[in-house]
């Protein structure tokens, strides 16, 4: 005696968010999280749209339904529009009216569909769905009604498996989203590490540790954050940049950097001795395959340079990641305004200069940023000199006094006056004057409100 | 597992496995290059108005600035630019208040130069840390002691990092020492009884001494910022810098 057991078909879920707009997974994750309350199982079709597999009887699909929308609503904010059918495809256009297509039914729900619905599958392009509506194939059931064979000959392989979608049939099984496994390796030792060279020689197994377990997955990771308890409970933690092809050697030496710019950090506050390491954790993140992390060695980045990279990395974890610093010239008009220091690698550096700056001042810039100290500018007679609001002087200069030291003028220009955002709050008016002193010096003078200043020494 | 990777990635890019390439043939005359002679290791390139100052034509070992006098920076800037736009890094230790748009300005590629803010004795831990990579650094000696510096020193020429020392305080033994024995600015008009005065600062001009350690020496005038074309200029868009490695 035998018997024949049918196995009822998996129903799909597929949830839509109609208002989002942004191709960043990243930012999709919260939603993600929200989803795990509900399922364990989440493949995410694309940003905004997630399938959820269903096993049939397993309850009400409209209350699960219901459930979902309310928990992403609640938690993300989100609106969601869900729809259920047998297969994945169906259930994607049932999901765009909000549908729940009854088991068994898909077919006949994707036979009413206008033909451009077939773009859904990401099997066909939009100019096939139109050259079929001039055929005269109006609906996915009229596709469907074409012969196979035909199908396959004018339009290639593709639209026959299309053909078989719009069919309700071929409907390929969910695949989960794989959980973030946690990569982090952490060294707690029996006693805890009273100096800075003990937690140091702990980091090379750990290093190796984590690379062992990144190894495993055939991945490597771009960031490291390396983490340190004491034990009184303090914890100090630090991610960094690290090249993808950094050796255990060197992950274990960026640990000892890291160790030691702590230890030169708590030099003066003399708790070294009674407060050692208790737990060092590495944690990898970015991570990328290993496959992707080689093709990066093929790009411009020669030896010389990544050797250089890894000293500015060392001095960043001796002095802090502010410390290194690299300028780039940006839009302004002012001094100020046009350079921008920011921290290598820590900071987006700005635009660089979009256009002219008429009324900028041409090079060569001064070398030194004046203290903005102010300063007088007399003429001969030793009667202080000002601007006039026609943009000259009100006379010739011939002495300026800076801190109490009287110089004279042998050369200058100027002034050029500047008069920027009158229309808003931040609106500044000054004249500017290039003044050559009989000491050999050479002086960038700026006078706003009728007071003098040094801008910049010329050096 | 890291096989499986390296054959896919060779498989991808097309490579070929050591066995199958043709085995090399020897030299002709059956000449080798004796590794003593052959291109120096670590000499960056200079723009051509500063490589006529520098003993082997370009920046090497140790190179000394004297910092008082009028000048200085922009001759430093000036040396800088040759190694960073061949692409080498350059890190600036210590000297805080600079503007970087004229470093710019004398042809110097911001994007390769690293401003290190550091002050009392994290400046030797800085120069210390820097000297095991960057291509040139350029440290104020007044921020070591002369027993730091002689570590430093040794430090970089093993590491073949090239030291600027921005000599606030005499050191010993640059392979070269570079004064600026005067500084003019052209372009600034005396202007008498006038209330608005003509012209604009646009060029400068440096008298450089250059004391090698060897004994010999050069004086140069150096433009950084511009001056006559075609006499004192040196076109830095058209001039192509030695190669870097």
């Amino acid at each position: 005696m035998s018997a024949t057991v049918t196995r009822a078909m998996a129903r799909t879920l597929v949830a839509r968010l109609p208002d989002w707009d942004r191709d960043d997974v990243a930012a999709f994750a919260p939603v993600l999280d929200a989803l795990d309350l509900l399922t364990p199982y989440v493949e995410v079709l694309e940003p905004g749209a997630v399938a959820v597999p269903l096993r049939p009887g397993a309850g009400d699909e409209a209350a699960f339904c219901e459930t979902l929308i309310d928990t992403i609503s609640a938690l993300t904010d989100q609106d969601c529009v869900t729809g259920v059918a047998d297969g994945l495809f169906a259930a994607v256009l049932a999901a765009r009216e909000g549908r729940l297509v009854p088991a068994g039914g898909d077919a006949a729900f994707l036979a009413g569909h206008p033909i451009d619905a077939l773009t859904a599958t990401g099997l066909v392009e939009a100019e096939v769905c139109e050259t079929l509506r001039h055929l005269g194939i109006e609906t996915l059931g009229a596709f469907v009604a074409l012969p196979g064979q035909a199908v396959a000959e004018r339009f290639g392989p593709l639209a026959r498996r299309a053909q078989h979608l719009a069919a309700g049939r071929l409907a390929r099984p969910l695949t989960p989203r794989p959980a973030d496994p946690d990569l982090t390796v952490a060294e707690t030792p029996d006693d805890p590490y009273g100096t800075i060279e003990q937690a140091v020689f702990a980091a090379r197994p750990l290093a190796e540790r984590l690379k062992t377990v990144l190894d495993e997955r055939n991945l490597t990771c771009t960031r490291l954050t390396i983490t340190a308890r004491t034990v009184s409970g303090l914890i100090r933690e630090r991610t960094w940049q690290v090249d993808p092809s950094a050796s255990t050697a060197d992950l274990a030496r960026r640990v000892r950097w890291q160790l030691e710019g702590w230890g030169i950090a708590a030099r003066g506050a003399a708790t070294e001795g009674e407060d050692g390491v208790a737990v060092l954790a590495l944690a990898p993140g970015g991570l990328i395959g290993l496959l992707e992390a080689g093709k990066g060695l093929w790009d411009a980045k020669n030896a010389t340079t990544a050797r250089a990279e890894a000293a500015l990395r060392h001095t960043q974890t001796l002095l802090g990641p502010e410390a290194v610093r690299v300028a780039t010239a940006t839009d302004g008009r002012d001094l100020t305004e046009r350079a921008v220091e920011t921290a290598w690698e820590v900071e987006a550096p700005p635009p660089p200069a979009s256009g002219p700056w008429p009324g900028a001042l041409p090079d060569p810039p001064p070398a030194f940023i004046g203290d903005d100290k102010p300063v007088t500018v007399l003429d001969v007679a030793g009667a202080p000199v000002t601007v006039a609001a026609r943009g000259d002087l009100s006379a010739t200069p011939a002495l300026v006094v800076s801190g109490g030291k009287q110089t004279r003028v042998v050369a200058w220009a100027g002034p050029w006056p500047v008069h920027e955002r009158w229309w808003s709050e931040e609106s500044r008016r000054y004249a500017r004057l290039q003044v050559e002193l009989a000491d050999g010096s050479a002086a960038l003078l700026a006078c706003e409100g009728g007071q003098w200043k040094a801008v910049g020494w010329y050096d | 597992m890291a096989t499986g990777v390296a054959a896919a990635l060779a498989a991808e890019l097309g490579l070929r496995s050591a066995a199958e390439l043709r085995p090399a043939t020897a030299e002709p005359d059956g000449f080798t290059r004796p590794a003593a002679i052959g291109p120096a290791r670590n000499i960056l390139p200079v723009t051509p108005d500063i490589a006529a100052l520098l003993p082997l034509g370009g920046l090497h070992s140790v190179t000394a600035i004297t910092a008082s006098s009028r000048g200085a920076t922009s001759l430093l800037w000036r040396l800088l630019a040759g190694p960073t736009r061949a692409g080498a890094w350059c890190a600036v230790v210590g000297l805080p208040g600079r503007y970087p748009l004229a470093a710019a300005a004398a042809g110097v590629d911001l994007g390769r130069i690293a401003l290190v803010d550091a002050s009392g004795p994290c400046i030797a831990d800085a120069a210390g840390a820097l000297a095991e990579g960057v291509a040139a650094m350029v440290v104020p000696s007044d921020g070591l002691t002369p027993a730091q510096a002689r570590r430093l020193t040794a430090r970089a020429r093993r590491s073949g990092t090239v030291i600027v020392w921005w000599e606030t305080r005499p050191v010993a033994g640059p392979d070269a020492r570079l004064d600026v024995a005067r500084a003019r600015w052209r372009g600034l008009r005396e202007n008498a009884g006038r209330r608005w005065g003509a012209g604009r600062l646009n060029a400068c001009e440096l008298e450089v001494a250059a004391r090698w350690r060897s004994g010999g020496g050069r004086r140069a005038r150096i433009w950084p910022y511009g001056g006559e074309p075609g006499r004192n200029v040196v076109d830095l868009r058209e001039h192509r810098l030695g190669e870097y490695q």
